[in-house]
């Protein structure tokens, strides 16, 4: 063990003379503070501004005078998505996708106003945020560092000198690689303090599940950068010079960080095509019409509909019934609607899913993409966190549309229907939207995959390093 | 000649050096393979709208009688088309976040305008891959990787000193001549990539596509003199990688994650969201206000229906299609201040980009490939002016309670797409390279002294 410690302290003591290597870390520690602070800024200010619009379209709904309930349908409402408690952690895909969703009669609209104005430009490598500091820059500081590791001594021929001295190579090994997870720690430690001294601060410290997050993004990241170290000492190690082993490790950054992510979505979304807008608002609309239209006097399924709802109240003409019948027409004719856009909602969904999938597939190959995903999950900002928002926000249009459909069968005469209005009292009551954010197993399923495949990727290099056949090969000159 | 082999069997002998130009071309060619099949789903889409829209036509005016003005023009959604040439497949830019075949009716245009396209977040995170990627990032790396070890290579193996023993210049001659030789295969390989582009995606052969290579040539010289500027400061090759590595990290990746920082701060992205969210106000509640009024608040807009607004009964669709005019009308402040908003981003960018070279690169592809913000923005312009051309086109028959007939029916308006690219100079992208052509004139005088 002494000896262990012994070629970690030295090799911390090398890095910390190299003077360049210390600015590289020091600038990369002021990077993260600066990207974490105005991460929190910004998150703070989407909070404020999301509290204060749910707020403001609360208060128009009550604020509407007396009205026919179907006027009140129209009249529709907001669904804010509040931003993520770790999303100043991980923005994940918020910057993607919409964070307001209006919610009216007939029609279930997509979020909508997202914040990507020159993303094309700008956001080629996502947005600055402490996860993509830590996913893409932290990796190639431990590069730079760590390259040379083994080689290094290969080169300089001190190698042969600490083996004759009876260090065994796994001392060595071990010595390093403790040095750099050391260094990680260094590294990720502060920034860790700092979002949880920031969560401390905020509503997430009333939440035991966030600290879970927190804990568990913080395992994510130690894995992701024990992964790193190793596939650093493993190339450092089968590297005849220390330049071949830079030269592999930056090849192999850049190919597992910046061109196999970006190929492997573009690829899947080749592969699985989801449906463009039109084509899916298309499809909707149309099998609403041939399922069935109430506007049409003779379409079956409301003929249909209608023989049951008279034989139902024993009469013969709707006139005769004793609820309004156009509301009830309102009401089926929204539960077709309701239906048909969730199935093929699911199916574009499941689009998505098979999407994902194709890119998990390599997960096992690239520790990057399963530490990413993980991250965006246990932040709650991965895609699928969002679509649960648009799913909370569907069915809460549902809901709140069929209450006023309610009303408009109960209480509104079929007699001079349109001319009624029915008093504000009836609506105010409605439930105000609240997002429930998920429960961390519901955010965590579906990742088994990507934690598996990481925690398999480190085994299978900690094995190949201890072989003695790849070790043997430290001390070939070849 | 016999130099000009040896130097070429130098540049190929590297595994590093074959590796990453294998790499950088089958990069390419993916690109291509993958814009190409997303502009034909683009153009599939503008087709299919177009033809559906045809479809509806012929049906109604194949029918007895052509339906009620009001609900006629309710019901038609009349398809747009965002004009993109197939330099749209190579550089997308926002044609695959935005709606490149946005359908149009009547109604508040406010409640149409925002539309987006649906897409998979997931593969936006993962940041987009097309050819402006792999030429604005993955062209810089490929030029570090054949160049920056150069000199340090001659000098590790003794040949420096040797040559620069022989005439004062003959080392740093020879290295000019080496990393020329370099930019020609790079620059060769750029073309070749243009020239498959060309072929899959049907590019014409004209003076555009000279200026696309002209452009993206000037942005890999840029690199090489910065590469030549690493390789005088004369320092060993671990070095010159790593501060290669730095150089474009920097400028590729952590300026424009700083300058959307930056902007996201200064900028209130609110707008669209508050513009929508007032217009629908104003729209519902006119259904509780005096219809009237309401009529001859428009009329200030059409005087020529002031002797028209009367209408019995407790609805008309004049009222309506007035009412979705107005609420459009209140919140037009709102929707010039989001103009003004885009305009000023895009004058802040047009300074900072001159910062960063992928960025200014960028910056012209996409805007002479029509899919910048610029050009989207065109395109909104474009739907604006068709939205007035349709609702002006339905109003007179609204009322004037007046029946369309076939002819009426078939002078439908239909929309007219017309380019939104832009073919700016590369002044600042000249200017850099001028800079930079100078500095390394002078480290390179000074280092054959050495």
């Amino acid at each position: 063990m002494s000896i262990n410690w012994t070629v970690c302290c030295h090799e911390l003591k090398r890095k910390w003379h190299n003077q360049t290597l210390k600015l590289l870390f020091l600038l990369a520690q002021f990077l993260l503070a600066l990207v974490l602070w105005n991460s929190w800024q910004q998150y703070q200010q989407n909070l404020v501004v999301q509290q204060s619009a749910q707020a403001m379209v609360e208060e128009q709904w009550l604020a509407q005078p007396d009205r026919h309930p179907h006027r009140v349908a129209h009249f529709g409402h907001f669904a804010f998505r509040p931003p993520g408690m770790l999303s100043f952690f991980d923005q994940g895909v918020n910057s993607w996708v919409g964070h307001s969703v209006f919610l009216e009669a007939h029609k279930q609209n997509s979020a909508n106003f997202s914040k990507d104005d020159n993303a094309e430009l700008l956001l080629r490598f996502s947005e600055l945020s402490v996860a993509n500091t830590l996913l893409l820059i932290w990796p190639l500081l431990l590069i730079a560092m760590g390259f040379a590791s083994l080689s290094g001594e290969k080169d300089s021929g001190t190698l042969q000198q600490l083996v004759s001295l009876g260090v065994s190579f796994r001392q060595l090994l071990v010595g390093k690689a403790l040095a750099y997870l050391l260094l990680s720690l260094a590294f990720i430690l502060p920034v860790f303090c700092a979002t949880l001294l920031l969560a401390a601060f905020s509503e997430v410290g009333t939440d035991i599940q966030q600290w879970w997050r927190c804990l568990l993004l913080l395992a994510v990241y130690l894995l992701y950068c024990l992964i790193w170290v190793a596939l650093i000492l493993l190339c450092s190690l089968l590297s005849s010079t220390s330049r071949q082993s830079l030269s592999v490790l930056v090849t192999l950054w850049f190919v597992l960080t910046v061109l196999m992510p970006r190929v492997l979505a573009d690829s899947a979304e080749t592969l699985y095509p989801h449906l463009k807008r039109n084509d899916f608002t298309q499809t909707v609309k149309s099998e609403v019409r041939k399922t069935g239209n109430s506007h049409n006097p003779d379409d079956p399924h409301f003929n249909a509909f209608k023989e049951r709802i008279l034989a139902q109240y024993g009469v013969t003409r709707v006139e005769d019934l004793p609820v309004n019948y156009r509301g009830l027409v309102m009401q089926e004719g929204e539960r077709i609607t309701a239906e048909i856009y969730d199935r093929h909602y699911q199916a574009q969904l499941q689009r998505f899913a098979q999407q994902q999938a194709f890119v998990g597939h390599f997960y096992w190959l690239n520790p990057y993409l399963a530490a990413r995903d993980l991250s965006m999950a246990l932040s709650g900002t991965d895609s699928r966190h969002f679509f649960d928002f648009e799913q909370q926000a569907e069915s809460h249009r549902y809901a709140r549309i069929q209450q006023l459909n309610k009303l408009h069968v109960e209480e509104v005469d079929y007699h001079d229907d349109r001319g009624q209005r029915l008093s504000a009292s009836y609506w105010q009551t409605f439930p105000a939207f609240h997002y429930a954010f998920p429960a961390l197993s519901w955010s965590l399923s579906g990742m088994g995959r990507a934690t598996l495949s990481a925690l398999l990727l480190f085994g299978m290099l900690l094995i190949l390093l201890w072989l003695p056949t790849v070790q043997r090969r430290a001390y070939v000159r070849v | 000649m016999s130099v000009f082999k040896f130097e070429l069997r130098r540049m190929f002998s590297g595994k590093a050096n074959n590796l990453s130009l294998l790499v950088f071309l089958l990069s390419g060619l993916l690109a291509v393979y993958l814009g190409a099949f997303n502009y034909d789903k683009q153009m599939q889409d503008q087709q299919n709208t177009a033809l559906l829209f045809d479809k509806e036509k012929e049906q109604i005016s194949g029918a007895a009688q052509i339906p009620e003005v009001g609900s006629l023009a309710y019901y038609a959604s009349v398809p747009t088309q965002w004009q993109l040439s197939p330099w749209a497949a190579l550089f997308s830019g926002q044609s695959q976040y935005r709606l490149t075949a946005m359908r149009l009716q009547a109604l508040a245009l406010q409640g149409q305008i925002y539309g987006r396209e649906l897409i998979n977040p997931a593969r936006s995170r993962a940041g987009g891959f097309d050819l402006g990627f792999v030429l604005a990032y993955l062209l810089p790396i490929l030029v570090g990787i054949v160049t920056v070890s150069l000199l340090s290579e001659e000098r590790q193996s003794g040949r420096w000193r040797m040559l620069n023993a022989l005439s004062a210049h003959t080392g740093a001659r020879l290295i000019i001549r080496a990393l020329l030789l370099r930019f020609a295969l790079v620059a060769l390989l750029v073309c070749l990539l243009f020239v498959v582009a060309a072929v899959v995606v049907g590019l014409p052969l004209d003076g555009l596509f000279v200026a696309f290579i002209g452009i993206s040539l000037l942005y890999c010289l840029l690199w090489f003199l910065i590469a030549g500027l690493i390789i005088s400061l004369n320092r060993d090759s671990l070095y010159n990688n790593l501060a290669f590595l730095s150089v474009w990290l920097l400028l590729a990746v952590l300026l424009p994650g700083l300058v959307h920082l930056q902007q996201g701060r200064s900028f209130d992205a609110q707008l669209p969201l508050k513009a929508a969210v007032e217009q629908r106000l104003v729209m519902n509640n006119g259904w509780d206000q005096d219809m009237h009024q309401a009529l001859v608040d428009f009329a200030e807009h059409y005087p020529q229906f002031t002797e028209q607004l009367d209408f019995s009964g407790r609805f008309h669709w004049k009222w309506y299609f007035a009412m979705q005019h107005l609420s459009d009308q209140a919140v037009e402040d709102k929707w010039q201040a989001y103009l003004m908003e885009h305009q000023a981003r895009d004058r802040q960018l047009d300074k900072i980009s001159l910062l960063s070279p992928s960025l200014l690169l960028q910056r012209y592809l996409y805007a002479m490939a029509g899919t910048d913000s610029q050009a989207y923005f065109a395109y909104l312009e474009q739907i604006r002016d068709f939205h007035r051309q349709l609702r002006e086109f339905v109003y007179p028959y609204l009322f004037a309670d007046r029946q369309m007939d076939a002819d009426d029916f078939n002078a439908f308006p239909a929309f007219v797409a017309k380019p939104t690219a832009q073919y700016p100079l590369p002044l600042a992208l000249v200017l850099l390279l001028a800079g930079l052509g100078v500095l390394l004139t002078w480290r390179f005088n000074r280092l054959a002294k050495v």
